[in-house]
C-alpha cells in the first residue's frame, strides 16, 4: 500500500478525534450525551478481552450466514436460468422474504432455534441474499447477443454456454452484489442478537446501554464500525485474487 | 459442391417479411459479397444459414431451403461454417490466444496442436497473444476475432459487417489481409454482408444486390478483377472504380441498369 493512501486517512482521523475532544471538552457536553474521544479509548482498553470475545460471536455469525447467502444466492439465480418458468416463483417470494421485517420474524426464529447464533445467521442470510441472487441474475442475462450467436454457430452446448460465456459474464456482477451484501451482515448480525442473544456485540451493546456506561457503547460501534470496514476489505482482497482475470 | 445454397428463402417476424423468396449460392473457393440498404434482411440471411433464425427467435417462420454441403442448417457438421460478427466478441476476461482457442475448446479438437502460433502469425497479433482485449486497438481486436473463426478450418466463413466499426485506413488493412488469407486458402468460401461497395468489390467474385425491405436479390455483379486488389502500397488495381460503380447503379436504379 503506498504511504499516502494510508496517510492522508489517518491524519483526517486524527485531526477529527482531537477536534472532537477539545470541542467536547470546552462545550461541557455530558458524558451521557456523546463521551469524548479519549473515554471512549479508556473503555475500549478495559474492556478488551470481553468486547473481543463478544466481537468473534458476532464475527462468526455474520461469516457463516454470508456464507449460506452466497450459497442461496447462486442457486436461486442458476435455477432461474435454467428453468427460466422457475423465475415467477423465486423471484417474488425472494422478494416477499427479504422485506418480512425482521420484527415479526425474530420470535418465530427465537422460538424454533432457541437463543443460540442460528437465528442471527438466518437474519444475516435474508439480508444478503438478496442483491447476490439479482447481482447475479442480471450478470448470466450481460452477454452480447452476438457473443451468444457465436456460441449456436459452434452448436455450444447449453453447459458450455453457462460454463464457458454465462458464469464468466456474471462475475463482475457477482463480485458487485457481494460487495453490497457484505456490508450488511455485521449489522445485520448485531440487530439480531439485540432482538435476543446471550452473546455477541449485540448484548455487549445491550448491556452498556441499560448500565448507562456510554463510553462503552462508543466502544461497541468503533470496533462495530472496524469489523465493517476489515470484513469488505478483506473481501476486496479475497475477490481481487480470485477473480484476477476480470481486473 | 455449392459451399452454399438457398433456395426461395422467405423470413418472416410475426407479421413482418423480413426476406422474400431469396436464392443464392456460394461455391467452394468463393468469396461472395450481399450489398443492400439498412434493414433489408441481409444480416438475417447470415443467420437463418446457421439456424441462429429460428434457432434463437421464437417469434421467426422460415420457408425455403437452405443446404450447407448438402445438408440442412440443423445436420451441418460442427465446425464446417463459422461467422465472424460485426463486434468483435472476445470475451474480456480471456487473452487473445485464449479467446481464438476457445472456438477449439467448444467443439472438443485439441487446442494445442500448433495451428495457435500460425493464426497469430497470419493475423499479426503474436506478440499480443497473452494482452486481454482491452489492451488491443478496434482493428487488432476484429483480427484476432477473424481468428477466432479461421482456427477451426471452416469450409464457409460468414462475415457480417466485419469491418464496419473500422477506420477507414484500419478497414483496408483488414481487405488486405483477408483477401492475404483467402489467397492462402484460410478463407476457402465465404458469404460477406456488407454496406461498402468498395468492401465488396475488393474481397468479392460475385456482388449480390439486395431491394428494401423484404429484401430480394435484383442483381448480381460478377467482379473480374486480378487479385491482390489492393496492392502492397495499398493502391487499388485498375478498373476497380468501374466495377463499383456498376454495382453502385445497380443499388441506385433498384437493379434497373
Amino acid at each position: 500500500m503506498k504511504r499516502s493512501q494510508w496517510l492522508v486517512p489517518l491524519v483526517t482521523l486524527t485531526f477529527l478525534l482531537v477536534a472532537c475532544e477539545v470541542s467536547l471538552t470546552l462545550a461541557r457536553v455530558s458524558t451521557f450525551i456523546f463521551p469524548k474521544p479519549t473515554l471512549i479509548v479508556k473503555a475500549l482498553v478495559e474492556n478488551w478481552g470481553w468486547i473481543v470475545a463478544n466481537l468473534q460471536v458476532t464475527a462468526m455469525e455474520a461469516v457463516v450466514g454470508f456464507a449460506l447467502s452466497i450459497v442461496l444466492g447462486i442457486t436461486l439465480s442458476t435455477v432461474c436460468l435454467f428453468v427460466p418458468q422457475a423465475e415467477n416463483l423465486v423471484v417474488p417470494f425472494a422478494i416477499a422474504i427479504r422485506n418480512v421485517p425482521f420484527v415479526a420474524l425474530a420470535p418465530i426464529l427465537f422460538m424454533t432455534m432457541g437463543y443460540g447464533p442460528w437465528p442471527k445467521i438466518i437474519i444475516v442470510m435474508i439480508v444478503s441474499f438478496f442483491p447476490i441472487m439479482t447481482n447475479l441474475t442480471a450478470g448470466f442475462a450481460s452477454a452480447e447477443v452476438a457473443q451468444k450467436e457465436r456460441f449456436f454457430v459452434w452448436r455450444a452446448t447449453r453447459w458450455q454456454m453457462f460454463v464457458k460465456l454465462q458464469l464468466p459474464s456474471a462475475i463482475p456482477y457477482f463480485v458487485a452484489g457481494l460487495e453490497i451484501a457484505v456490508s450488511n451482515i455485521i449489522i445485520a448480525a448485531i440487530v439480531g442478537e439485540l432482538m435476543g442473544t446471550t452473546k455477541g456485540l449485540g448484548l455487549v451493546i445491550i448491556m452498556a446501554v441499560s448500565q448507562y456506561r456510554f463510553p462503552l457503547l462508543m466502544a461497541t460501534v468503533v470496533v462495530t464500525t472496524a469489523l465493517s470496514i476489515v470484513t469488505t476489505w478483506l473481501l476486496r482482497q479475497a475477490m481481487r485474487i480470485a477473480f484476477s482475470p476480470w481486473n | 459442391m455449392n459451399a452454399l445454397g438457398i433456395q426461395d428463402l422467405t423470413v418472416r417476424f410475426g407479421n413482418l417479411i423480413a426476406l422474400s423468396q431469396v436464392s443464392l449460392t456460394v461455391q467452394e473457393h468463393e468469396i461472395v459479397a450481399l450489398i443492400g440498404p439498412s434493414g433489408c434482411g441481409k444480416s438475417t440471411l447470415l443467420r437463418a444459414t446457421v439456424g441462429i433464425v429460428p434457432g434463437m427467435v421464437p417469434t421467426a417462420h422460415l420457408e425455403g431451403g437452405i443446404d450447407l454441403f448438402g445438408k440442412s442448417p440443423i445436420e451441418r457438421h460442427n465446425g464446417e461454417v463459422d461467422m465472424v460478427f460485426q463486434e468483435s466478441c472476445l470475451l474480456p476476461w480471456r487473452t487473445t490466444q485464449a479467446n481464438i482457442r476457445l472456438g477449439l475448446e467448444i467443439l472438443g479438437r485439441n487446442a494445442n496442436n500448433g495451428t495457435l502460433p500460425t493464426i497469430l502469425e497470419a493475423i499479426g497479433l503474436t506478440d499480443f497473444a497473452n494482452c486481454k482485449p482491452r489492451a488491443l486497438s478496434g482493428g487488432m481486436r476484429q483480427r484476432a476475432s477473424l481468428a477466432t473463426s479461421l482456427v477451426t478450418h471452416p469450409k464457409l466463413l460468414l462475415m457480417d459487417e466485419p469491418f464496419a466499426n473500422l477506420d477507414s485506413l484500419t478497414r483496408e488493412q483488414m481487405w488486405q489481409l483477408v483477401e492475404h488469407l483467402h489467397l492462402d486458402d484460410k478463407i476457402q468460401a465465404a458469404l460477406l454482408v456488407t454496406h461498402s461497395i468498395e468492401e465488396a468489390v475488393a474481397l468479392a467474385d460475385r456482388v449480390l444486390v439486395m431491394s428494401e425491405r423484404p429484401g430480394q436479390i435484383i442483381g448480381e455483379v460478377v467482379v473480374r478483377l486480378p487479385r491482390p486488389r489492393i496492392t502492397p502500397e495499398g493502391l487499388l488495381v485498375e478498373g476497380f472504380g468501374a466495377v463499383a460503380n456498376q454495382v453502385r447503379r445497380f443499388i441506385r436504379h433498384g437493379g434497373e441498369v
